[in-house]
């Protein structure tokens, strides 16, 4: 086989009926989603023997456990989103007739990666990537953190993915793209208001962000029982970190006060791809952060010519009676509606 | 002459794809491949529109009466 380019290869996935079961991507609900990199690989620690017999170099290794694990960065597209925060440590929710559906996802506190039937369930992925035309089947693959980042004002998500196990897929069928409906500089804003479980954001949309990175670290690891098998048992979760990290003009101390009170806020934002208002919208995402708390702000003079900038990091509490934060989609793809 | 149906469950009726090797498709709807598409489709995928799509869980091919490979 000759040579190929990234630009050829492609990543299908599909919710999977048992974790950790691989479909390849000719299984009904298979969706071609398009990204910009991936980095999964097999993750094996060998075993070599260190057996003393008249040699100062290792005369044997043998197979040992292993798992999946890698990034997968892509635009984030409405029409995909909810495939992968499925997959993911958090509580579904579906509601809407199609026009549009609405999901929203909250933080869970399961200790490990799991299917449970229907819209309002988590699910496990298998993951298909073909690396020119060579396919690679993941699965019992979740996430196991992620990050949205707007970046050249497009609207960038990162997911870290872990597996139980790599596959060779039997068929790897026929790729069916949609046309890219990605989230620019246009559709993005921000709010904050006063936290609380349910803040109304009905101030003014914010003007000082530069830049917007909402991270969450599930601590996910995949755990290897002794087994019969050498892939991974499951994927346990650790302690779930939200963070929020930007960079504010420094206009008044009144947030630099807020840090050192350890004032709680809360921070809104959306991006609506179809130029549409939230309540009309088919084409959106929403990241609510209830209770936020500065954990970072620094101002300083960086330079003679440099903006008196405030560099930012906030984390997102739990909050009695609500979540910490939950993510909104809006699409018109019906997703899980089977499972 | 073959029909050519693409049904993504998940996608509302008459989304358009784009399928590898056919182009495009609505989804739910059908498409004609006549003879000399299937030719050209089977000089670069090494097989013919069923073999290629048998198994596929969104894409049906049917032969069209009068028509064959």
């Amino acid at each position: 086989m000759p040579a190929g380019l990234g630009g050829a290869g492609w990543l299908a996935i599909v919710f999977e009926t048992v974790m950790g079961t691989y479909l390849d991507p000719t299984t009904v609900g298979t969706v071609w989603v398009p990204i910009l990199d991936e980095s999964l690989t097999y993750n094996e620690d060998k075993y070599y023997s260190p057996q003393i017999r008249q040699s100062s170099i290792v005369m044997e290794q043998k197979q040992s456990y292993y798992h999946v694990a890698g990034d997968v960065r892509l635009e984030v597209d409405p029409t995909f989103l909810p495939y992968f925060l499925y997959c993911s440590r958090h509580t579904p929710d579906k509601a809407g007739d199609g026009t549009p559906y609405v999901y929203n996802f909250t933080p869970s506190d399961d200790a490990a990666a799991q299917i449970v039937a229907g819209s309002s369930g988590q699910k496990t992925a298998s993951i298909t990537i073909v690396r020119n035309d060579v396919g690679f089947g993941y699965a019992g693959c979740v996430l196991g953190g992620y990050t949205f980042a707007v970046e050249d004002g497009i609207l960038i998500c990162t997911m870290n993915v872990l597996g139980l196990s790599e596959e060779t897929p039997a068929d790897l069928g026929s790729p069916a793209w949609v046309a890219p409906n990605i989230l620019g500089a246009d559709s993005h804003s921000i709010y904050t208001d006063t936290a609380g479980v349910a803040p109304a954001f009905a101030g003014a949309v914010e003007t000082n962000f530069n830049g917007f990175e909402f991270a969450v670290d599930f601590n996910a690891e995949a755990q290897n029982r002794i087994r019969a098998d050498r892939e991974a048992s499951y994927i346990s979760y650790g302690e779930t970190v939200p963070t929020l990290t930007t960079e504010l003009d420094f206009e008044s101390k009144t947030e630099y006060d807020n840090f050192k009170n350890s004032a709680k806020k809360a921070v809104r934002f959306q991006s609506i791809g179809d130029g549409l208002a939230w309540g009309a919208t088919q084409d959106a995402i929403r990241i609510d952060m209830f209770n936020m708390s500065y954990d970072e702000y620094s101002v300083n003079l960086g330079g003679m010519s440099d903006l008196v900038m405030a560099g930012v990091t906030m984390r997102a509490l739990g909050i009695a009676a609500g979540v910490p934060y939950r993510i909104t989609v809006k699409n018109t793809t019906d997703i899980a509606g089977a499972s | 002459m073959y029909k050519v149906t693409f049904r993504h469950p998940a996608f509302p009726y008459g989304k358009q794809f784009g399928l590898t090797g056919i182009g495009a498709v609505e989804n739910g709807k059908s498409i004609l491949i006549d003879e000399d598409a299937a030719r050209r489709f089977k000089a670069m995928f090494g097989k013919t529109l069923d073999e290629f799509f048998e198994g596929h869980g969104h894409v049906q091919v049917e032969i069209q009466k009068g028509g064959g490979h």
